[in-house]
C-alpha cells in the first residue's frame, strides 16, 4: 500500500515553479455509498467532510460522513461508519470515532459544524437520507445525539414526506447571539420508486428533473438546547428546491446574514435577510438565479466570499462538464454580475465536473484562490464517454478577477483521479498554509498538505463572540496591510455538504504586519486592532 | 464538393423518351387492356417532367390493379421527382410489400424519408440499401447523413470514416465527421477533422465557422474569434460568422464593438437568432429597454424553445419596471427548463444536404 503511494507521489510530484503546491497524505477513510446497479440517487451524492477542533486542543481534526446500506438506510457494516480523526498537530490523524460516539446509524450525507449552545465546544449537525442527527459536544471528547430533545424533526415532513438533507449551515439569522440551523434538502427520493435511466447496457444516475423538489428548513435556536421550526414564517417553505450547496454571507452589508443555495438543474435561491424575521428570495433580482445565458446547470457546492478584495462577498459554485464553474461578482449595489467568461473560469472549467469549491488564499498572496474537488456524478461505467474520475484543481487568483487552473502543477495528479465529493480546509500542521481534506466515492480520502514554496506571510484569526454567537459566525473582518486591503467573514458553510470551522485565514504577501484589523461582530460591535505582527494565530474575544 | 453526392437521384431516373403533353384523363380505364395505355402515358408524362399528370395516370392504373410493383414504383418516382417526398413513401412501401428484395424501392424509400426529414426511417432503409451495395459511396453518404441528422452519432461516425477512406478528397466528409464528433462531445477530435477539411479545401464554406463554434462552445474565445474572422476572410457574406464573432465580443463585455457586427449579420440575414439575442443584450446594456425588448422578442419569435432569450427578456422587463411581464417570462423559462438542451454544432450549421431538386 505504502509502496503504491510512493509511486504515485514520485510520479505526480509538483513542479517547483507552481506557486501553489500540495503533497498527498493518506488518511484511513474510504467513502462507502453502497453503489448498486440500480443507481439510487443518494449513492452518488455522498461525502460531506468537516474540519474543526473537537477537543479544543488547538489542532484541527477531521470528521467524515459516510453511507449505509441503501436498501435499509442503516449502517449495517463497520465500513459505513462516520469517522472522526484527531490531529496530532503535525497533520497526522488517528481514529477516535468510537470514543467520540460519532459512528452514526443512518445514510449520512453532509455535515455542519457550529457551537449552538455557546459552551465553547463545537457541535455537529449531520444531514442524511430520511434522517438528520444533531450531536452535542460534551466537552470531554464525546458527543451525544440530541436530535429529539432539541426538537429537530425525526420523522417525515407532513407535506413533502421523508426528506433528504445534504447538509446545512449554522448562522445567527436574527443576531440574538445564538446559532440557528438551516438544513438544505435535496430532492424527493423514494428508493422503491427509483426511475430507471439507461446508459447503453447499464443504469446510470437519473436527471434531477425526474424527482420532486423539497424546501430548505430553518430552525431558530431557543437558547435552551431546543429549536423551533420557522421555515414557513421566514420564507423558506415557499420555495422548494433541489439544494446541493449553501453559502452564507451578508452580501449587501446590512448587518444580516443572507443565504445562497445552489440548486441542481433549477433556479438557484438567494435568500435576503430582511432583519425582520423574514427572508426574501431574490435570486432573480440579484442575477444569480441562472447563469447569464439563462441555462440551468447542475449546481453543486458553493462558497460565498469576497474574491476581489472590494469588501463585498462574491459567489462561486460548481457544476458538471460543459456547465462551467460560475463566478458571480458582487456589484456592491445589491446584485451580481456573472464574470465566468471574463475570469477565464469558463474556459478552464468547461471540461471539468466539480463538487466542492472552497474560496481561500492557498499561497498567502492576499488573493483568495478557489479549490474545487472534482469528479462526475455518474458511475465509473460511464467513463467510456464521460470524464468521470478527475483530479482536483486549485484556481489561483491572479487579481482582477482572473484565475489560472493548477491541477498537476499543484500536485493533485500525485494520486489517481477519483470521484471526489466533499472537502474542507484548515491549517493542519500550524505552518501558516491552508491544507485540504477531500472525500472520494468508493476510494480513499485524501489529505493535501500545503507545501507552497513561497515566503509569504499570513495571519489567522480565531474569534470568540460574547454578545454575538461564540463562533462569531457572521463576523466581518477587514485586514489592511502595506500591500493591500482584504476582507473575509466567519462561516463554516463551505463547499459541498461540508464544513470548515478553522480560524479565518489571511495571506499577507510580503507584509510583516497587519496595520489594521477591523472586526464587525454580528452584535454590531466594531473592534479594531492595530499593528498586528504576521505569522500568528490570533485569538480575539468580542468586547463585552 | 457537394455535387459529388448529388448524383444519386439522377442515376435513378436515367430513362428518357419522347415527351407527350396531354394527360391521361381521356383514356379509358375500365378493363385490363387499358392498363398498358395508361402506364405508357404515365411514362411519357414522367419523361416530359409532368410528374403530377404522370402520377394521376399511375393512380388510375392502380385503381384497376394495385398489385403491379412497377406501377407502384413509377408512382413513387413521380411523387419523389415532384418533391412530394411524403407522398412517395406509400407507393415505395407498397412495392416492398410485394417485392421485399427490391433494392431500388428500398433505396428510394430511404431517400423519400430523407427528403421528408424523417431521418430515423431514412437511416433504417438506407442501411439495408447500402449493405446491399457496399461500394456505393452515395448511399453511404446519405445513410451517414441520416444517422447524423437523427443524432445517431456513433454509427454515423463509422460511416463517415468509411467515406473518408473511399472518397479521400471530400472535405465535406471531414466536416460531417466533425459534426458527429461534436455530437459525441469529442470537440478536440472534431477540430482535427475540421482542420483536415480546411487543408483539403481551404475555401470550404463554413469550415472555419464550425471550428469557431466548437471553440466558442468550449469558451475558448480567442480561438473562436480567430476562426470566425478566418471564415469572414473567405466569405464576408456569412451572417452566422458575423453574429457569432459579435457574441465573442459580448462575452468580453465589448458591447460597442459588437453592435456593428450584429447589425451587419442582420443585414445579411434577418433570421440569425443569436444576432437578435445579442442585439437585445447590447441594447439592454445601453438601457434602451424598449428596443431591447423588441430584439429579444424577435429572437423568441425565431425560436421560442430556448431559455436564454426569455431569461434576458425577463431581466430587461425587471430593469424597465415591468415586474408582471418579467414574472411571465420567468415562468416560461421554468416551463422550458425540462426540455432545453445545449445546441450542438450540427444544430447550428449542419443542415443535411438537400435532395436534388427535380422540378
Amino acid at each position: 500500500m505504502l509502496a503504491a503511494a510512493a509511486v504515485w507521489l514520485s510520479a505526480g510530484a509538483a513542479p517547483s515553479e507552481s506557486p501553489i503546491q500540495f503533497v498527498y497524505q493518506p488518511i484511513d477513510f474510504r467513502l462507502e455509498s453502497c453503489e448498486t446497479p440500480q443507481r439510487h440517487a443518494p449513492e452518488t451524492m455522498e461525502g460531506g467532510v468537516a474540519v474543526f477542533d473537537y477537543n479544543n486542543d488547538g489542532k484541527l481534526d477531521i470528521f467524515f460522513t459516510n453511507g449505509a446500506n441503501i436498501d435499509t438506510l442503516v449502517k449495517d457494516s463497520p465500513k459505513y461508519s462516520n469517522r472522526l480523526f484527531e490531529n496530532d498537530g503535525s497533520g497526522h490523524f488517528r481514529d477516535v470515532t468510537a470514543k467520540a460516539g460519532l459512528a452514526g446509524t443512518g445514510y449520512d450525507t453532509g455535515v455542519a459544524v457550529g457551537d449552538y449552545d455557546n459552551d465553547g465546544y463545537e457541535d455537529i449537525f449531520v444531514g442524511g437520507v430520511y434522517r438528520n442527527t444533531l450531536y452535542h459536544n460534551n466537552g470531554n471528547g464525546t458527543f451525544s445525539d440530541v436530535t429529539r430533545q432539541a426538537g429537530l424533526p425525526t420523522g417525515p415532513d407532513p407535506q413533502f414526506g421523508p426528506l433528504w438533507s445534504v447538509g446545512g449551515a449554522w448562522v445567527d439569522v436574527n443576531n440574538d447571539g445564538l446559532l440557528d440551523l438551516l438544513i438544505v434538502n435535496y430532492l424527493k427520493w423514494d428508493g422503491k420508486k427509483e426511475p430507471v435511466c439507461k446508459d447503453g447496457d447499464h443504469n446510470e444516475y437519473c436527471h434531477p428533473k425526474l424527482y420532486g423538489a423539497t424546501p430548505s428548513q430553518l430552525f431558530l435556536n431557543n437558547g435552551n438546547g431546543t429549536f423551533t421550526d420557522v421555515s414557513a414564517a421566514y420564507g423558506f417553505r415557499a420555495h422548494p428546491g433541489k439544494g446541493m450547496g449553501v453559502g452564507v454571507a451578508d452580501y449587501d452589508l446590512d448587518g444580516h446574514m443572507d443565504i445562497f443555495i445552489a440548486n441542481d438543474k433549477m433556479f438557484n435561491s438567494l435568500y435576503h435577510n430582511t432583519g425582520k424575521g423574514k427572508f426574501d428570495e431574490v435570486a432573480f433580482d440579484a442575477n444569480v438565479a441562472l447563469r447569464e445565458d439563462g441555462t440551468y446547470i447542475s449546481g453543486m457546492g458553493v462558497d460565498f466570499r469576497d474574491l476581489d478584495n472590494d469588501g463585498y462577498p462574491d459567489l462561486c459554485f460548481v457544476a458538471l462538464d460543459h456547465e462551467t464553474f460560475p463566478i458571480f461578482k458582487n456589484t456592491g449595489k445589491g446584485d451580481f454580475v456573472e464574470v465566468t467568461t471574463q475570469s477565464k473560469m469558463g474556459q478552464m472549467s468547461d471540461p471539468m465536473s466539480g463538487y466542492s469549491p472552497m474560496i481561500a488564499d492557498f499561497d498567502n498572496d492576499g488573493w483568495k484562490d478557489i479549490f474545487v474537488s472534482r469528479g462526475h456524478v455518474q458511475s465509473l461505467l460511464a467513463s467510456t464517454h464521460l470524464l468521470v474520475a478527475q483530479n482536483n484543481t486549485v484556481f489561483r487568483n491572479l487579481g482582477g478577477m482572473k484565475f489560472a487552473a493548477l491541477t498537476g502543477e499543484a500536485g493533485f495528479a500525485a494520486v489517481p483521479p477519483s470521484r471526489h465529493r466533499g472537502s474542507a480546509m484548515g491549517d493542519f500542521d500550524g505552518d501558516g498554509r491552508l491544507d485540504i481534506v477531500v472525500s472520494a466515492l468508493a476510494a480513499p480520502a485524501e489529505v493535501w498538505m500545503n507545501r507552497s514554496p513561497n515566503a509569504n506571510r499570513w495571519l489567522e484569526l480565531r474569534l470568540e463572540g460574547t454578545r454575538s454567537n461564540r463562533d462569531a459566525i457572521g463576523a466581518r473582518i477587514k485586514v489592511v496591510s502595506k500591500s493591500l486591503t482584504q476582507y473575509n467573514h466567519v462561516t463554516t458553510a463551505v463547499g459541498y455538504a461540508s464544513s470548515s470551522a478553522g480560524p479565518v485565514h489571511f495571506g499577507l504577501g510580503p507584509d510583516a504586519v497587519a496595520d489594521l484589523i477591523e472586526i464587525r461582530w454580528p452584535s454590531g460591535t466594531v473592534q479594531t486592532l492595530k499593528d498586528v505582527p504576521a505569522n500568528q494565530l490570533l485569538k480575539v474575544r468580542e468586547p463585552q | 464538393m457537394r455535387p459529388l453526392w448529388l448524383g444519386l437521384g439522377a442515376l435513378l431516373f436515367a430513362a428518357a423518351g419522347h415527351a407527350q403533353s396531354s394527360g391521361c384523363d381521356a383514356l379509358p380505364a375500365s378493363k385490363p387492356a387499358d392498363i398498358n395505355a395508361l402506364a405508357n402515358r404515365g411514362l411519357e408524362l414522367s419523361r416530359a417532367k409532368k410528374y403530377d399528370a404522370a402520377a394521376a395516370c399511375y393512380r388510375r392504373v392502380l385503381s384497376i390493379d394495385p398489385k403491379i410493383p412497377q406501377i407502384q414504383l413509377n408512382l413513387g418516382l413521380a411523387e419523389f421527382k415532384s418533391g412530394r417526398f411524403e407522398k412517395a413513401v406509400e407507393p415505395f412501401e407498397a412495392v416492398l410489400k410485394l417485392d421485399p428484395g427490391n433494392l431500388q424501392a428500398r433505396t428510394l424509400l430511404g431517400m423519400s424519408f430523407y427528403g421528408s426529414r424523417d431521418f430515423k426511417q431514412a437511416a433504417t432503409n438506407l442501411e439495408i440499401a447500402s449493405a446491399a451495395e457496399p461500394g456505393n459511396a452515395q448511399l453511404h453518404y446519405y445513410f451517414a447523413q441520416s444517422l447524423l441528422a437523427s443524432q445517431q452519432y456513433q454509427p454515423s461516425l463509422k460511416e463517415f470514416e468509411w467515406l473518408a477512406q473511399h472518397v479521400p478528397d471530400a472535405a465535406s466528409t471531414h466536416m460531417l465527421m466533425a459534426q458527429a464528433l461534436d455530437g459525441l462531445s469529442r470537440p478536440e477530435e472534431a477540430i482535427l477533422e475540421l482542420q483536415k477539411a480546411a487543408e483539403k479545401s481551404p475555401n470550404e464554406p463554413n469550415v472555419h465557422f464550425a471550428m469557431g463554434y466548437i471553440y466558442w462552445s468550449q469558451q475558448k474565445d480567442d480561438d473562436a474569434e480567430r476562426e470566425f474572422r478566418l471564415e469572414l476572410d473567405h466569405d464576408p457574406g456569412s451572417a452566422q460568422a458575423w453574429a457569432w464573432l459579435a457574441d465573442v465580443l459580448i462575452r468580453r463585455n465589448d458591447f460597442e464593438k459588437a453592435r456593428p457586427l450584429i447589425e451587419k449579420a442582420l443585414k445579411l440575414d434577418k433570421t440569425v437568432r443569436i444576432a437578435h439575442l445579442d442585439l437585445g443584450i447590447v441594447l439592454a446594456e445601453a438601457k434602451q429597454y424598449d428596443e431591447a425588448i423588441a430584439a429579444f422578442r424577435e429572437a423568441i419569435r425565431l425560436d421560442g424553445s430556448k431559455t436564454d432569450a426569455h431569461f434576458r427578456l425577463a431581466r430587461v422587463y425587471r430593469e424597465a419596471g415591468k415586474p408582471a411581464e418579467a414574472a411571465a417570462e420567468l415562468a416560461i423559462v421554468r416551463q422550458l427548463r425540462e426540455q432545453t438542451k445545449q445546441d450542438s454544432l450540427q444544430k447550428v450549421t449542419g443542415k443535411p444536404a438537400e435532395l436534388p431538386a427535380s422540378k
